[in-house]
């Protein structure tokens, strides 16, 4: 005979448990319009947890996973950068192989530019037309330069380097400044490229593994090297003899050295990256270390002791309030913070975002 | 670059091949009393038996597929090719030992055992235990174990058998075997292969488009060879050998959001065993000594990253048992363990001495088991706490018993927690082991014919649990970062609908409710995840199985349901996998000619086509089938 009734409570209870198990998600609101700077959040390598947040500077607002919340999808694996030009947000994801163009108005995706693109790490428009994208190649080491036609979202050239690690970019005049950080081996040169001609116009020595640029009040360009780390595979020690430490360069456009402030100590960790520039062009901040120094144009000497006593995975300053922002990445398993401090060095808020918060972009 | 840190249907083709009935777990325990003595004394624990019959039907599947296609909650799969680990109620990978006929087969290297590489033909038997008072098994059963055994026939004369298996995917199974065996001797040989090229179409719900994809890259060649001898030199004596010696090439797949690298591994296991067991009507005595080798060579040919590690034990294990009077019995244990690993990732060469002493006393008195039980093990330079167990079981009526247990667990760091040295990362030997209070307390009711109901409220509090996280320098490094408190409520109804003999109808439903959250986050991880369950821990999970068995034809419906699982630590739902459930039948057919069986098999997996995933970019496969037959001839 069967159980009829004993095997339908049973099935309630069952289906009655698990029915329960579901619940919503809590939408962030999209700031049309607003003023204020995108946050970059890598995410965990491998998890596809990367996002973008924005910080809405009139309300005082975060709003987290933006490109998500948009679109219905997430993102991606490992986002680098956004680069904004005309209306449109380039989010370039290292990991997807991908550069998302999202309108910055809603952040709704207008394309996916995935085809010819390896390893990409930096947007810059160079034009109205125009954009370069710089990439590590799908070996880590393979440095170039992708032409984007903005009016078609395609790459149309790239660029060789014949340098390793195409890395962040800064327009100069009729130029583009290359910071060739090495990528997964090494280099120690700026690539200048003819933005006309999209051909490399010449090559400048720095110190290892350049990270990034900015241009002074002057028209120099400081130079943050990341050092170089040499090391046993075997017994993972350091070798000092054949490391180089980390360095701030000063160089004018023709690639002149004008000043070196070398630092001392070599090691893991001991690189200089992330250099950004107030908006009177003459107080450099950059991250060493994982801390955030700040030095003036003018000074000769590293500065001894840091901007804020705290450790960050990657800062920025703000160009419209010169506010310096800290991003904190406790771990890649949990969203980050990103800390806002007054340009005295004086906490003014914190806010929660994504994971592993690297960068900020600015509208 | 980071450290790239490297599993559901219920398909049973016969009316008792599956449960967790007193009935069942009797008969099993009778077998198995000669494998693990421990395990019979042992009265708190809740088991899931599988028999002979379910895994001779999952013949050239490995556990991560027989787990995948019939329900177990207790396994995790990470892609349809991917790691598959053993998770009992919520536990870490780590936390549950994988018992090869006693043997721990848990990698010293990462505590843990890939389920995705171990096929089901290599074993008669299949016991999942779960409890605390695993922890009789030995450092790293914290929240369970797995045991896997080979029985030893007699009188049963030559025969030969031969497995033949073709399903979707490009997925071709044989197994060539012979047996022997005369009133005092028993052996038995097989040679298995497998190719499984794994090409899938899936939906990539991570494209805007949802685009139909094919997912590649996640080919699998398998080979190996298994034996056993076993000599009766009296009725009470008994000696034997066993081998399981097994390569498995495979390819990695990455996730599907990630730019494609395509990388490669090849493992290689060889597990040797020599055992004597005596068995007097007072005591018995069993000696056992394996020697076991794993070597993993990986290659990321993107990159060119390679990395090759080999580790050896050797393990050798006495077991004495003293019946007393009733039903009493005590259980005294010796164990020495090697463990020692030689590779291009691990500084030093690591090696560890583990001498184990246990013992255990239960009991009976009449309706009331209690075991008590012991366990001291002493490492090279360290030693583990005095680990104590306690277990009860009190029948109130035949129809309704309470048991419960309380133990203490340990779990000492891996090798590649200390040691490791390579890519990405670097081990820490100041690491301290994780250490757990466990305790649980169940009810069982049981109407033979009619129903059966167990239900087990359980709460583990684990300290220092290790996790790896990147330093400020972006180096992979491990600390003791959590105390985590796993705890919830394991619970399965059995209820035969209609028992004859010529027709069996039954049911079987099964659900855990597990909440694992973090207790407390040391000042190196993020306190965001104070009091936030566990990622890719999913807090219900289920089944619902119909199992039909007459004479014509054996049919097994099954429904599976997983939770939603969160992905990030602090809980965020945007990006957790969605709940999920799949459907699975499968059909099965006996047909016996002269002295001869052939048997016919069937399956139709996740027949509504459930697009899914149990691991971010790791899309599992949509509706497929397997077809095979299995001819034993002169048995």
């Amino acid at each position: 005979m069967f159980k009829n009734r004993l095997f339908q409570v049973g099935l309630i209870a069952i289906a009655a448990i698990l029915s329960s198990c579901s619940d919503d998600d809590v939408s962030t609101s999209i700031p049309v319009g607003a003023e204020g700077f995108y946050v970059i959040n890598e995410g965990g390598f491998g998890n596809g947890n990367t996002s973008i947040s924005f910080y809405d500077r009139n309300s005082d607002n975060i709003s987290n996973d933006l490109f998500l919340t948009a679109n219905g999808v997430a993102l991606g694996d490992q986002a680098q950068s956004i680069g904004v030009h005309n209306e449109r947000a380039y989010i370039v994801v290292q990991n997807s192989s991908k550069i998302e163009v999202v309108n910055t108005a809603d952040f709704s995706s207008v394309a996916t530019i995935s085809e010819e693109v390896e390893s990409p790490r930096y947007f810059l428009a160079v034009s109205d037309t125009k954009g370069y994208v710089s990439d590590w190649g799908a070996d880590g080491v393979s440095g170039s330069v992708r032409v984007i036609d903005l009016t078609t979202n395609a790459v149309t050239a790239t660029i060789q380097t014949e340098s390793q690690g195409a890395n962040r970019m800064l327009l100069v005049g009729n130029e583009v400044f290359l910071a060739n950080s090495g990528g997964f081996g090494r280099d120690s040169n700026i690539t200048v490229i003819n933005i006309t001609t999209d051909q490399v116009a010449r090559t400048i020595a720095v110190a290892d593994n350049p990270d990034g640029m900015v241009q002074d009040a002057n028209g120099d360009i400081w130079v943050a090297c990341k050092g170089h780390t040499a090391f046993d595979f075997q017994t993972f020690e350091v070798i000092e003899e054949e490391s180089t430490p980390a360095a701030i360069i000063k160089i004018n456009t023709d690639g002149d050295v004008l000043a070196r402030l070398d630092y001392t100590a070599v090691g893991f960790g001991l690189d200089a990256s992330s250099i950004h520039i107030n908006s009177t062009g003459d107080r450099i901040y950059y991250l060493y270390s994982g801390q955030i120094f700040s030095m003036s144009t003018s000074d000769t000497s590293l500065p001894s002791s840091p901007f804020v006593n705290d450790f960050y995975y990657g800062m920025s300053v703000d160009p419209f309030t010169n506010n310096v922002i800290g991003c904190e990445a406790p771990d890649f398993n949990s969203s980050g913070n990103i800390d806002i401090y007054t340009s005295a060095g004086t906490l003014e808020t914190t806010f929660s975002v994504g994971i592993g918060p690297n960068g900020c972009t600015y509208l | 670059m980071r450290l790239v840190v490297l599993v559901t249907g219920f398909a049973v083709l016969t009316g008792t091949s599956f449960g967790q009935m007193d009935t069942l777990s009797t008969n099993y325990l009778a077998q198995v009393v000669v494998e693990d003595k421990m395990y019979q004394a042992i009265t708190g624990l809740d088991e899931i038996s599988v028999d002979s019959a379910i895994l001779s039907n999952a013949e050239g599947s490995t556990f991560a597929e027989l787990a995948r296609r019939n329900g177990f909650q207790e396994f995790r799969a990470y892609g349809a090719n991917g790691l598959a680990l053993p998770s009992i109620r919520g536990t870490g990978s780590s936390h549950t030992a994988l018992l090869w006929n006693g043997i721990n087969l848990q990698s010293p290297l990462n505590g843990s055992a890939d389920l995705s590489l171990l096929t089901i033909n290599s074993s008669d038997q299949l016991n999942i235990v779960k409890g605390g008072s695993t922890t009789q098994f030995g450092n790293g059963a914290i929240g369970g174990a797995i045991q896997v055994a080979n029985i030893a026939e007699y009188e049963k004369g030559f025969s030969l058998i031969t497995t033949q298996e073709v399903g979707s995917f490009g997925n071709y199974y044989s197994k060539y075997g012979l047996q022997f065996s005369t009133n005092i001797l028993s052996f038995r040989g097989a040679y298995f292969q497998r190719t499984l090229e794994n090409d899938y179409t899936f939906t990539n719900l991570h494209t805007l488009q949802r685009a139909q994809e094919v997912r590649e890259n996640s080919r699998l060649e398998q080979y190996g060879v298994t034996g056993q001898v076993e000599y009766r030199v009296s009725d009470e004596n008994v000696v034997g050998a066993r081998l399981w010696i097994q390569s498995n090439d495979f390819e990695i797949p990455s996730p599907v959001f990630s730019t494609p690298i395509i990388s490669n591994q090849l493992d290689e296991t060889s597990r040797y065993m020599a055992y004597w067991t005596l068995g007097k009507p007072a005591y018995s005595v069993s000696l056992k000594t394996a020697y076991l080798t794993h070597l993993t060579d990986y290659e990321n040919e993107n990159t060119g990253q390679a990395s090759a590690s080999k580790f050896q034990s050797s393990v050798n294990k006495l077991e004495f048992e003293r019946y007393l009077k009733g039903e009493n019995q005590l259980i005294i244990g010796l164990n020495h363990r090697f463990d020692g690993t030689n590779s291009n990732t691990h500084e030093g060469s690591p090696k560890r001495n583990t001498f184990s002493a246990y013992g255990s006393y239960l009991l009976s008195f009449g309706s009331l088991d209690i075991d008590l039980g012991v366990r001291q093990e002493v490492f090279d330079d360290s030693a583990s706490p005095f680990l104590p167990t306690v277990g009860a079981k009190y029948e109130v009526v035949p129809s309704l018993s309470f048991k419960g247990s309380a133990s203490r667990n340990y779990r000492i760091p891996t090798f590649n927690d200390l040691y490791w040295n390579g890519a990405g990362g670097e081990g820490n030997p100041d690491l301290l082991p994780e250490s757990s209070y466990n305790f649980e307390l169940g009810i069982v009711l049981d109407r033979p014919s009619i129903f059966n109901f167990r239900s087990t409220a359980y709460r583990y509090d684990v300290d220092n649990w290790i996790q790896w996280r990147p330093d400020e320098f972006s180096s992979w490094t491990p600390d003791n970062i959590k105390n985590v408190i796993s705890k919830g409520i394991d619970s399965r109804l059995e209820v035969i609908a209609y028992e004859s003999a010529e027709l069996n109808i039954k049911s079987q439903l099964s659900h855990l409710w597990s909440v694992v959250t973090n207790k407390e986050v040391s000042s190196l991880g993020n306190q965001k995840e104070v009091g936030k369950q566990l990622t890719y821990t999913p807090i219900h999970s289920g089944s619902v199985v119909m199992i039909v068995d007459s004479k014509m034809i054996n049919a097994v419906v099954a429904w599976n349901y997983v939770g939603k699982q969160f992905t990030e630590g602090e809980n965020l739902s945007v990006r957790a996998l969605d709940a999920y459930s799949t459907l699975n039948i499968t059909l099965s057919k006996r047909i016996a000619i002269a002295k001869h069986n052939i048997s016919f098999k069937g399956s139709l997996n996740n027949l509504l086509d459930e697009q899914y995933e149990n691991r971010r970019g790791y899309p599992m496969y949509g509706r497929n089938f397997l077809i095979g037959i299995t001819a034993k001839f002169n048995q």
